[in-house]
């Protein structure tokens, strides 16, 4: 059997015939300059070859529905095993979809709960028994012959709609007959059209004779009572049982109070993403949309008649219905329609908003309508209000359950999502909520971190229905549990939405997976699993792929992390430069290897030949302070965060412990909403004072440049039009009347029509894989014959775009405004990609810098801007780390701030300001550690990150010293 | 007369036959007659419609069978109990389904709880009754449409009186029903003592005599008349509907949903947009896109309640 992997002549991407051999059952790292070709080796090559091979293997039929993988441009790979990849993408948004049931652990809790929990009364709490249908009916058959009962189910008023609604549902299920508490009402008649309180309801759902024979007939109507009632039920015995031996039968039978009990309680009744079970108000997603009224008033500062309101949510109209309508409540209610909204009262801006809550308005003619409707005067009308208005046709629309994609931009714009009222965010409907093991219901166990739910399962009763089973599903969920917290996910909870997890969250879930899969003789490869971690995690992250390797499979992690290269059996190293100049191995061999080559500049940085600097001196804030008070959102502890303006600010802490909710949340959607737009809705918090200290916020995150193949680095940072312009402006074109239209290949003229400007054409095969034909009419150049004769300095509109940054910076020298835009994503690393480069084939890592690029050329000396970061290092090596540091502190110089979440100790040492958050992640965290330069906390002894700083900065001060 | 009687012995004893056989199929419950030997004369043509009622079973399902007994056909549906259960208790009163099984007999039954369920199925509850009475005039409404048409726009006297007729006997489902009585397929002539007069004019006259224009204008003068003054009653649900809204416009594709949803009814824009022509309510309009990606924005026929109370 063979011992390595041989690569052959792989010329994917920038691949330069690249052969390497790589040892089986090892932790190999790939490392190297971004755009170097790491991912070229790692995914687009063992990874993409060990895929297409696989799915050789499948029929004809299978291949149809997976997606397939194109053949990567290598001569032949050897020794190759089954290959799982495990990306840094972040998981589809289905709302649907949590840790939970990513990991598998939520079907392990339904399951538990639907065998060991306790159910209780949803009028009195006390404990119902639960039962099978047919011991319910083996209960039932044991009355006297002859006596009549009746089999009742429990229901309950719908959320937000009127009694009636609830009616028609229960009769279309075959029920005539209601309970509402001891009043028997048929419901061919009229039915109430308000219900006071919460009031016990009971439908009766079968009436049964007990004679010889009917035991098919009472399992049938048993099972549909069950299904009637939410899984809940009880009997009425009208005859046949003395009142003497009622009261045992039913202690027997059911709860106390009420005779309830539950039947047939399977796992799925656990389940949100059953519709059975799932919350019949947001569907099972836990969050619903509800009006705000920051979302609807845009613009307090004018009245109503002036139009404060959104245009979409409500126009003050005199002459239509709506407009008699509210000048009548106005007229009533003495206010006036003139008075700016900041100005009326609270009870007058709850009047307009939510309405007169069924309290009719006499309509009066307003005296400056165009033609007075004298029949409306005096007509009592309901006024619901302008929220209330919307709120009702929300709900009009859930029911019809059509989508509409006009109806949901609308409510997007009038609505905010928001946690859904009836379920409280459990996704559940409240009887399954009514289950608990030792007090805690499934809901309850999904909100709590997963190391705490690790030692309540421990801890756990093993209940008396069935302790046994209980006990060996415990088991399954613990094993699941300790793989997630073995690699730093403890502040995570099940309930998490996956979309909301980070690229590093997610695949380190998906890491865990396949650890408890137990499986071995498989090649992983994984992208920068140390993205997201602080130094703290990060250990247990790289046990973690020892334990993988241990099990015998073997590693290929593409990484820039020091300690993850330290931990490598074997190391790789692409280079020496990205694009062009990468593609070639540097090193491949053992940490020394690496440290002791010197074309490796990963060597030179970690034998210290190279470094990145720790500022001789830490400049000194601008004097001005922008200040968050009362953070509170998610697990922030009503925390005051004061961050000092003109400085490169670095906010750090442990995985979870607040500073996405801090920055991103609060901060960032607060500013936005101050100076942007109004209708961003911020986190949690009591004020913010000292916006007025800066003029602009920017948010510089890692979502694509685009998101469509048209899109590349020249249209987003700007230069294309220039470029244009430039062709256009040549004698030939000039001559020929064209203009910069006829140089996009987006615009109909110039581009090719055979291709439409995309170069190349797609052809869906139907069990193979797509395939990308270079356009045979444009030879890939996307633009048509004539505009291709047109040359600008030699080159054609299709080279100019096919040039590296790097090539297109020494091309445009002579014209400034496009050198000076392009030379900074060159300065920023970026110098490898192509002008024309798709935006669909960006990194986030590159896309993010690309956009800082855009900033950085358009930076202004002018007002003060706010850039805010979260993790821009990701993907980046220290030498391009470096290199995105001095365009960071550019931009501080410059006047402005610089705020970046970060973990990486390289980058929080050449900070200015850090303001550390924790102490743990989830619960634990959500406090100000420490604040000040990263000297001061390095000497803050209860601070995680600054124990890290300090034994980061210890050897370099001792250097400088000597 | 005497043929009748034959006959009817001789079905009476087809269904007896039948009846013992079936009384020894442990697995049938009861047995409903139906049609014409259950409530009324039944002649050489007829057949027996009988409804069993079987023991619920996973392996039983709803099946139409045809049998034969003493060479009588005999139109079976066999029916297990839960399913006959809901079928019976969800239908919305004096529906067709209902009106087949209120004008049954029960024949055969050995579950007492279907005799209690079979006792019920003649209560006429108040909110079914006004379901029933909506659906009788709104078809009443279309019917008389096309009378009108035909006769003011089409001058075709025979064909307005085919589309009178028409309107006569929806009318007469809905007197039917405002007598607190059971709709079936022979409403009309069960009608016409209840309204000798309007009958006389929308219905025995037409049929006895030769039609003239003066009776057709008098006949769609009736309805008209009869229809109008009994608005509120008639459609009191959309009233209802339209009052809840507070003089907020409600779009047709609302009220449709609504009507269809609560009361199994569909196409009420015809009932609104009479009521809004007799000034019961408003008619107005709201924005619609025609398809989910129109950006242009169309009108939308809506309606409003804005009278005093």
């Amino acid at each position: 059997m063979r011992s390595t992997i041989l690569v052959q002549g792989s010329r994917v991407h920038n691949l330069k015939n690249l052969s390497v051999e790589l040892p089986r059952d090892k932790l190999i790292v790939v490392t190297g300059l971004s755009g170097s070709g790491k991912s070229s080796l790692a995914f687009d090559t063992i990874y993409a070859e060990g895929q297409r091979r696989y799915m050789e293997s499948l029929s004809s039929y299978a291949k149809r529905f997976i997606a397939q993988v194109e053949k990567p441009d290598v001569d032949f790979i050897h020794g190759l095993s089954p290959v799982i990849s495990i990306e840094q993408k972040t998981l589809a948004r289905n709302p649907r979809s949590t840790v939970g049931t990513l990991t598998d652990i939520s079907s392990y809790l339904n399951l538990l709960f639907a065998t060991i929990a306790e159910g209780h009364c949803p009028y009195t709490g006390e404990l119902v028994p639960i039962k099978t249908t047919s011991t319910i009916v083996e209960a039932l058959m044991s009355l006297p012959s002859g006596s009549e009962f009746e089999l009742l189910a429990p229901i309950f008023q719908i959320y937000g709609e009127e009694p009636k609604v609830l009616f028609t549902e229960i009769r279309k299920q075959g029920c005539r007959t209601v309970y509402i508490e001891d009043e028997r009402v048929d419901l061919t008649q009229n039915v109430p059209e308000v219900l006071d309180g919460h009031p016990r309801m009971f439908a009766v759902v079968d009436h049964i004779t007990l004679v010889p024979g009917v035991e098919k007939q009472l399992k049938a109507a048993v099972e549909h009572t069950l299904r009637v009632g939410d899984s809940m039920m009880t009997v009425d015995i009208l005859e046949g049982l003395d009142a003497s031996l009622k009261s045992p039968f039913m202690e027997e039978f059911g709860s106390k109070t009420f005779g309830l009990v539950y039947g047939d309680i399977v796992p799925d009744f656990f389940m949100f993403n059953n519709p059975e079970s799932a919350c019949r108000t947001c569907g099972g997603v836990g969050r619903d949309k509800q009006t705000h009224p920051d979302l609807l008033v845009t613009n307090p500062e004018v009245s109503i008649r002036e139009g404060c309101f959104l245009r979409d949510a409500f126009s003050y109209k005199v002459d239509q219905f709506n407009g008699y309508l509210l000048y009548s409540v106005s007229q009533e209610y003495g206010f006036s329609l003139d008075t700016p909204w900041r100005e009326l009262s609270e009870e007058h801006r709850n009047l307009v908003m939510y309405g007169t809550q069924g309290k009719p308005v006499q309509l009066q003619i307003p005296p400056d309508v165009k033609e007075r409707k004298e029949r409306w005067l005096r007509w009592p009308a309901n006024f619901r209000g302008v929220a209330g208005q919307i709120e009702s046709h929300y709900r009009w629309y859930k029911q019809r359950d059509v989508p509409n994609s006009g109806m949901e931009a609308y409510l997007d714009r009038v609505m905010v999502e928001t946690r859904c009222a009836d379920c409280k965010g459990t996704r559940l409907k409240q009887t399954r909520v009514l289950f608990t093991i030792d007090g805690h219901s499934i809901s309850d166990l999904g909100q709590i971190n997963l190391d705490e739910l690790c030692s309540n399962l421990r801890d756990m009763s093993d209940g008396e229905r069935n302790p046994e089973a209980g006990r060996q599903i415990r088991q399954e969920i613990l094993k699941r549990l300790e793989l997630l917290l073995g690699i730093g996910l403890d502040y995570l909870n099940l309930n998490r939405t996956s979309g909301t997890l980070s690229g590093g969250e997610a695949q380190r879930i998906r890491l865990s997976t396949q650890i408890g899969s137990g499986l071995m003789g498989m090649l992983y490869v994984l992208d920068e699993p140390s993205i997201g971690l602080h130094p703290r995690d990060n250990e247990k992250m790289i046990n973690t792929l020892r334990s993988l390797r241990d099990l015998g499979n073997t590693v290929i992690v593409v990484e820039h992390d020091e300690d993850t290269i330290r931990a490598a059996d074997h190391l790789v190293e692409l280079g020496t430069g990205p694009g062009v100049h990468g593609g070639e191995i540097v090193v491949s061999g053992s940490f020394n290897d690496l440290l002791g080559c010197s074309k490796s500049l990963t060597g030179q940085y970690l034998s210290g030949k190279k470094s990145i600097e720790v500022p001789s001196q830490r400049r000194t804030d601008n004097g001005k302070v922008l200040t968050v008070f009362g953070a509170a959102e998610n697990n922030l502890k009503s925390i005051d965060v004061e961050l000092p303006l003109g400085l490169f600010v670095c906010v750090t802490g442990a995985s979870g412990s607040g500073k996405s909710t801090l920055v991103n949340e609060i901060l960032f959607k607060e500013l936005w909403k101050q100076l942007v737009d109004t209708r961003s809705l911020s986190g949690q918090h009591q004020g913010l004072e000292g916006i007025e200290n800066i003029t602009r916020v920017i948010n510089i995150d890692q979502t694509p440049i685009g998101r469509n193949s048209r899109s590349n680095p020249s249209t987003y940072v700007g230069v294309y039009d220039l470029i244009r312009n430039l062709f256009a402006k040549c004698p030939e074109a000039a001559q020929r009347g064209y203009k910069p239209g006829r140089f996009s290949f987006n615009v109909k003229g110039g581009r090719c029509d055979e291709c439409q400007g995309e170069g190349v054409i797609a052809t869906k095969l139907y069990f193979m894989p797509d395939v990308e034909v270079i356009c045979g009419s444009c030879k890939g150049q996307r633009f048509n014959q004539e505009t291709l004769e047109i040359e600008y300095n030699g080159k054609t509109i299709a080279d100019v775009l096919d040039l590296s940054i790097e090539e297109a910076v020494g091309f445009f020298e002579e014209v400034p405004s496009i050198a000076k835009k392009i030379a900074v994503l060159d300065e920023l690393g970026l110098g490898y990609l192509t002008l024309g480069q798709s935006a669909t084939t960006l990194s986030g890592g590159e896309a993010q810098r690309v956009k800082l690029g855009a900033e950085l050329s358009k930076v202004q000396r002018r007002g003060h801007t706010l850039y805010i970061l979260d993790e821009p290092t990701t993907g980046l090596h220290l030498a391009d780390i470096s290199k995105l540091l001095e365009c960071l502190n550019r931009l501080v110089e410059s006047g402005n701030t610089v705020l970046v979440i970060e973990h990486h100790l390289d980058v929080i040492k050449t900070a200015d300001y850090v303001i550390d958050l924790g102490p743990e992640g989830g619960k634990g965290g959500g406090e100000v550690i420490a604040t000040g330069t990263p000297e001061q906390i390095a000497n803050t002894p209860t601070s995680y990150t600054g124990y890290y700083l300090r034994e980061h900065l210890e050897p370099i001060r001792e250097a400088n010293q000597a | 007369m005497a043929d009748h009687l034959t006959t009817k012995e001789r079905f009476q004893g087809a269904l007896d036959s039948l009846l013992d056989e079936v009384k020894h199929d442990q697995q049938i419950l009861a047995a409903i007659l139906c049609g014409s030997l259950s409530y009324d004369v039944v002649w050489d043509k007829s057949d027996i419609d009988l409804v069993l009622i079987s023991a619920d079973d996973k392996k039983v399902q709803s099946r139409s069978i045809a049998l034969v007994v003493d060479d009588i056909n005999v139109h079976a549906q066999v029916v297990p109990r839960a399913e006959f259960r809901r079928e019976l208790e969800s239908s919305f009163h004096n529906s067709c389904t209902h009106s087949v099984y209120a004008r049954g007999s029960l024949v055969y039954s050995r579950d007492p709880s279907i005799d209690a369920l079979f006792q019920r199925i003649k209560d006429l509850g108040e909110r079914d009754l006004q379901t029933q009475i909506l659906n009788s005039a709104q078809l009443a409404l279309a019917l008389l449409y096309k009378a009108r048409k035909w006769y003011e726009v089409k001058d075709d006297i025979a064909y307005t009186t085919t589309w009178l007729l028409g309107t006569a006997s929806a009318i007469a489902d809905i007197e039917i029903s405002l007598h607190g009585e059971l709709v079936d397929r022979e409403s009309l002539p069960r009608a016409l003592p209840l309204n000798l007069e309007l009958f006389g004019v929308i219905y025995s006259d037409l049929v006895a005599r030769p039609v003239t224009k003066a009776m057709i204008e008098k006949g769609l003068d009736a309805v008209d008349e009869y229809l109008e003054s009994k608005a509120d009653l008639l459609f009191s649900p959309v009233l209802e509907y339209l009052k809840e809204a507070g003089g907020e416009p409600r779009s047709m594709t609302q009220i449709e949903h609504y009507f269809r949803r609560h009361f199994g009814v569909e196409g009420m824009a015809l009932a609104c947009e009479w009521l809004a022509d007799i000034g019961a309510i408003e008619k107005a309009s709201t924005d619609l896109a025609l398809t989910p990606l129109s950006r242009v924005r169309v009108q939308e026929l809506a309606f409003f309640y804005a009278r005093p109370d």
